[in-house]
């Protein structure tokens, strides 16, 4: 009897652990095959987080690896308009650490959004202020202060302020590129970015990813000085405070490789006060304003007389009248000259010798040399908003402009243009590529790209070129349009440029607006640099020789000390030469 | 069955041999896997110190390069505040062009001459 209560007893306790453990089975199946893709999305969405990866423009640094262009990090505050919770108090004191007016801040905080800026690129010390008012830089969270939080973001800094600000361009807020080689190089400066999943605890901490948070694009280094950059950019100031001009350029370059080593406007602009920039002080007037190059556009018909042999250094023109009429146009000289030979009528920027000089070339040859030495087209520099000029061809000139050609008048060029012409003349007859970006390379060092001339085009021959140089020379001598822009110590050869420019009420050449220029290569025989220097508009004189000149002479005082350039007249008793 | 005092005595080491076995693995799995976690939080706070003080050093270098900035140093000969120390840290030299030493390197080294040879040469 006992046994048969025992026998059930354990039949129904079996039965029950049985039905236990098919029940745990049961639900365990469940679990783990039937919801299991639903379960380990869930916990996916709770435990796994992407972030993005932080993208960060490169660098651009000049020649020698200064930085011109760097990123610094700051935070950027945003609220969810849906959970903000804070007081008046509050508001006051954040409104005022933020700099913003109360009214402007709680606008900000009123539209239904979950996501709205408050300030994007917060100072450092604007931050550790808000930080405090909303006690986010402590353990304890503000109960009174709910829905705000801060955005890691790169703002782009441009240590050297004004400094080649046309050259370095800048970026917008949002870090897009707007100007210069920041715009022209945009694709190589920044980078593609992505996503990161990364573990989170329960209490919501991230763990490590081991992947890195940061991707940089690739750094530009220029082929500019900086040293080289702030001596003309000084004395261009220095000439627009003189001559109480509009504006002013100077570009100088090394005019055997094109590479650009200086190039300034004046007015410039902060490149990281941007917002604050007047629109027409940003454009690089070096390559996007064009003008009547005057007297700077004989080397067209000089250089081109020399080589189709029209002309020659002893060839003599009668200018004793001071003037000449072409087409029914009388076009005068400066001052009156007499006879005058080749090297003179170029010395003396003769305007009636050069007309000469241009009747015996012929216009198509005018057109050939004038195409030949880069006018009409583009250089192709490597920076945005270059314009190409413009000469009219041969068939399209009226009975004046074999009078007004030469003399640079009726042809509009750049004032880089100008200089390739006479880099072309330095360098034995080539025509260069100008080029501002020398090298770029990853954040590791490894070269991407880096700057090779392509086969370079030959303007006029060596022997031409050294004769052209020759005369150049004299343009700096006694003599000479251009004495106030020889150096100490070594010889410079150049060439002044004096423009009228044209009244736009009366549409014709003014009595008093003028571009004064000189453009011309130290030393001479070997020259280091080429340079035009440009003043727009001066007062109280006119003449390239007098306004530009100086300026020349004191940028290439001071650069050929700085490049080590050792002077053509080193046999001086006090100069040691040592060699080891 | 018949049990042997041997086997007996093997099975009163076996059972609790193998049993503290299975114990000692379960909780070393325990201890490495919070090991692992550990180290990973110990490696996120790493990572975000190291991200700190690359932003600390972004900045640092930002403000480095504005007071190396030729404008600010004064190198510039006709600047005022010109100082030589200054000048020569900052890599701007203006060296004075009418008293100059030029200095060329000879491959065989040779004992020191004088000479009034300028040195230019020609590209």
């Amino acid at each position: 009897m006992k046994d048969a209560v025992y026998k059930k007893r354990s039949v129904i306790l079996y039965t029950a652990i049985i039905f236990g453990f098919c029940a745990i089975f049961v639900r365990l199946s469940l679990l783990m095959v039937v919801e299991h893709k639903l379960l380990s999305d869930k916990a996916k969405s709770q435990q796994v987080k992407a972030e993005e990866i932080q993208v960060r423009r490169g660098g651009i640094y000049d020649r020698k690896g200064r930085e011109l262009a760097v990123n610094t990090e700051l935070e950027s505050l945003y609220c969810d308009s849906r959970d903000v919770v804070i007081s008046d108090d509050k508001i006051q004191k954040l409104s005022c650490a933020l700099g913003m007016p109360q009214k402007a801040f709680r606008e900000k905080i009123q539209p239904d959004k979950r996501f709205t800026w408050i300030n994007r690129k917060l100072a450092p010390e604007t931050i550790t202020k808000v930080r405090a008012v909303l006690g986010s830089d402590t353990k304890v969270k503000d109960p009174e202060v709910k829905g705000f939080g801060f955005v890691p973001e790169a703002k782009r800094f441009y240590p050297k302020g004004i400094l080649a600000s046309h050259i370095i361009g800048a970026v917008g807020l949002d870090n897009q590129p707007l100007e210069g080689v920041e715009l022209q190089y945009d694709k190589y400066l920044k980078t593609s970015g992505g996503k990161v999943y990364f573990s989170r605890d329960a209490g919501g901490n991230k763990l490590s990813s081991g992947v890195n948070m940061e991707a940089k694009g690739n750094d530009i280094l220029l082929t500019i000085d900086e040293g080289l950059q702030y001596i003309v950019e000084k004395e261009i100031d220095t000439a627009m405070a003189k001559w109480k001009s509009v504006a002013a350029a100077a570009v100088m370059m090394d005019p055997f490789t094109g590479e650009i080593l200086a190039m300034a406007n004046r007015p410039a602009f902060d490149l990281n006060e941007l917002g604050r920039a007047n629109r027409g002080h940003v454009r690089n007037r070096a390559i996007t304003d064009i003008y009547e190059p005057g007297s700077t556009f004989k080397i067209v018909v000089g250089a081109g007389g020399l080589e189709e042999n029209v002309v020659n250094p002893g060839s003599t023109f009668d200018c004793g009248r001071g003037s000449i009429e072409i087409g029914g146009k009388v076009i005068h000289d400066a001052h009156r000259h007499g006879l005058l030979n080749f090297r003179e009528v170029i010395q003396k920027s003769s305007n009636v010798g050069s007309i000469m000089i241009g009747l015996k070339l012929g216009r198509e040859n005018i057109y050939k040399y004038a195409k030949l030495f880069g006018y009409g087209e583009k250089s192709g520099i490597d920076l945005p908003g270059e314009v190409s000029g413009w000469i009219r061809k041969p068939e399209k000139w009226s009975a004046t402009s074999i009078g007004a050609i030469p003399i640079g008048q009726e042809v509009a060029v750049t004032p880089l243009q100008v200089l390739r012409a006479y880099a072309a003349i330095a360098n034995g007859g080539y025509l260069v590529q100008p080029h501002i970006v020398n090298e770029i390379r990853t954040n590791e060092g490894q070269p991407v790209f880096k700057f090779s001339q392509k086969e370079k085009k030959r303007a006029v021959s060596e022997k031409t070129a050294a004769l052209f140089r020759d005369i150049l020379k004299t343009v700096t001598e006694e003599g000479g349009t251009a004495t106030s822009a020889a150096v100490n110590g070594n010889q410079v050869a150049g060439k002044t440029g004096t423009a009228q420019l044209i009244d736009p009420r009366t549409k014709r050449y003014s009595k008093d607006r003028f571009i004064s220029s000189f453009v011309g290569f130290v030393p001479a025989d070997n020259p280091k640099f080429a340079m035009i220097v440009i003043v727009y508009e001066p007062k109280g004189a006119i003449y390239g020789g007098v306004v530009a000149g100086p300026v020349f002479k004191n940028i290439a005082d001071q650069a050929l000390s700085y490049m080590n350039v050792p002077r053509d007249d080193g046999l001086d008793k006090n100069v040691l030469l040592v060699s080891k | 069955m018949m049990r042997t005092k041997s086997s007996s005595l093997l099975s009163f080491f076996y059972l609790p041999f193998f049993s503290g076995l299975l114990l000692f693995g379960l909780f070393s799995l325990v201890w490495l896997r919070s090991g692992i976690v550990q180290t990973t939080y110990y490696v996120r706070s790493l990572e975000e110190k190291k991200m700190d003080s690359l932003k600390e050093r972004k900045m640092l270098l930002a403000e480095r390069a504005k007071m190396m900035a030729i404008g600010k140093v004064g190198a510039h000969p006709a600047d005022d505040n010109q100082s030589e120390g200054k000048v020569a840290a900052a890599g701007y030299v203006f060296p004075d062009r009418t008293r100059v030493i030029h200095v060329t390197k000879n491959k065989a080294s040779e004992p020191y001459k004088a000479s009034l040879d300028t040195g230019a040469k020609k590209r």
